[in-house]
């Protein structure tokens, strides 16, 4: 492995939430203030996921007082405490930034009960890689 | 000896145990050995020369096959000094660590920038260009006027033109050391360093230390 990515593996979480676009989540987040420390919870949509590895974060959006807020949390951070998940929805894109345009009713997401089971990897059938993983297969 | 030669692999980041993020720039030594001192003496100024790395003794020209031969020394990809740099005679020769930098500790990084070709002057100086519109045409990223009329009669010496970009010896002062792993030969710098991935770099204990440093 490149040493980079060994680092990047190293800083990740051990079991980090798992999380998809569309699902309402509660993020407990770390905060401190002088010498205190307290949990505070943010719940809201997620709309936005980007990066990799242990650079990976999430963008939740919520309504507060009538004027919408989006946090960006870095999942991998000893900062979030954990991340609660209380709903999957179907969505059908990866960005769900048309949700900044509605409000109320509008901009809620049709539930799913069931969490969306991982799409296999396509399997190869051409190229290099392919051939090589036939052969192998087969010897 | 505090300084070495490294290659840079690429950035990441880490998180701090309060919970910072920082950005980091992974240094790897893979093969950096000293091998010879230059004395006031003998050579008129004092330093170390250190080889970096291996290279075939066919791809070595015939002048510096002489220069390894004369000195016992195996050929190296790059040979190069550091200037000022103290060391113990029994040192000589043997593969520097990395551990000769402690977290914490500020160094300065030195290596040759990305090269961007030739490039115009606003993104080589920084010129504003011209206005998009307003009766404007032909002209929009030009310097403009480079000089005065009959007196001079010559564009001034050293007025910013377009040009070669990049691929500059780059001096990077006062970055911070956040880990050392000796397993790997490897330290993590905060912040970015000159060059591209792969890129040799010089990383040397800058003058200025923190107070409470363990050193």
């Amino acid at each position: 492995m490149n040493l980079v990515d060994a680092i990047e593996k190293k800083e990740m979480k051990e079991e980090p939430p798992v999380v998809r676009i569309g699902d309402t989540v509660k993020v407990h987040m770390r905060i401190v203030e002088g010498e205190k420390e307290r949990i505070q919870v943010i719940e809201g949509v997620v709309i936005k996921m980007r990066g990799s590895a242990n650079r990976k974060t999430i963008t939740v959006r919520k309504i507060s007082f009538g004027v919408g807020v989006e946090r960006i949390f870095p999942i991998h951070s000893p900062r979030v405490e954990k991340v609660d998940i209380l709903k999957h929805a179907k969505v059908r894109r990866a960005k769900l930034y048309f949700l900044r345009e509605l409000r109320g009713k509008a901009a809620r997401l049709k539930e799913v009960k069931k969490a969306p089971t991982e799409k296999k990897s396509k399997v190869r059938s051409r190229g290099k890689k392919a051939k090589a993983a036939r052969t192998k297969k087969a010897g | 000896m505090e300084a070495l030669l490294g290659k840079k692999l690429g950035m990441t980041q880490v998180f701090t145990d309060k919970g910072d993020c920082v950005p980091v720039t992974v240094i790897q030594v893979e093969k950096c050995v000293p091998v010879l001192k230059r004395t006031v003496e003998t050579d008129g100024y004092e330093a170390v020369l250190v080889a970096y790395g291996e290279r075939k003794k066919k791809h070595t020209n015939k002048a510096q096959q002489g220069f390894y031969a004369k000195h016992k020394l195996d050929p190296a990809q790059v040979l190069t000094e550091f200037r000022d740099q103290e060391i113990d005679d029994d040192a000589l020769g043997k593969p520097l660590k990395v551990d000769l930098f402690a977290e914490g500790d500020i160094v300065n990084v030195i290596g040759t920038s990305k090269g961007k070709g030739f490039q115009g002057v606003m993104k080589r100086h920084g010129f504003a260009g011209h206005p998009a519109s307003r009766g404007n045409h032909e002209s929009f990223r030009g310097p403009g006027s480079i000089g005065m009329a009959t007196f001079p009669g010559r564009v001034l010496r050293g007025h910013p033109m377009a040009g070669h970009m990049g691929d500059v010896r780059v001096f990077v002062k006062n970055l911070r050391v956040v880990g050392v792993d000796t397993g790997n030969n490897t330290i993590l710098i905060r912040g970015a360093v000159p060059g591209k991935n792969g890129g040799l770099v010089r990383v040397v204990k800058a003058q200025k230390q923190p107070k409470n440093s363990n050193k």
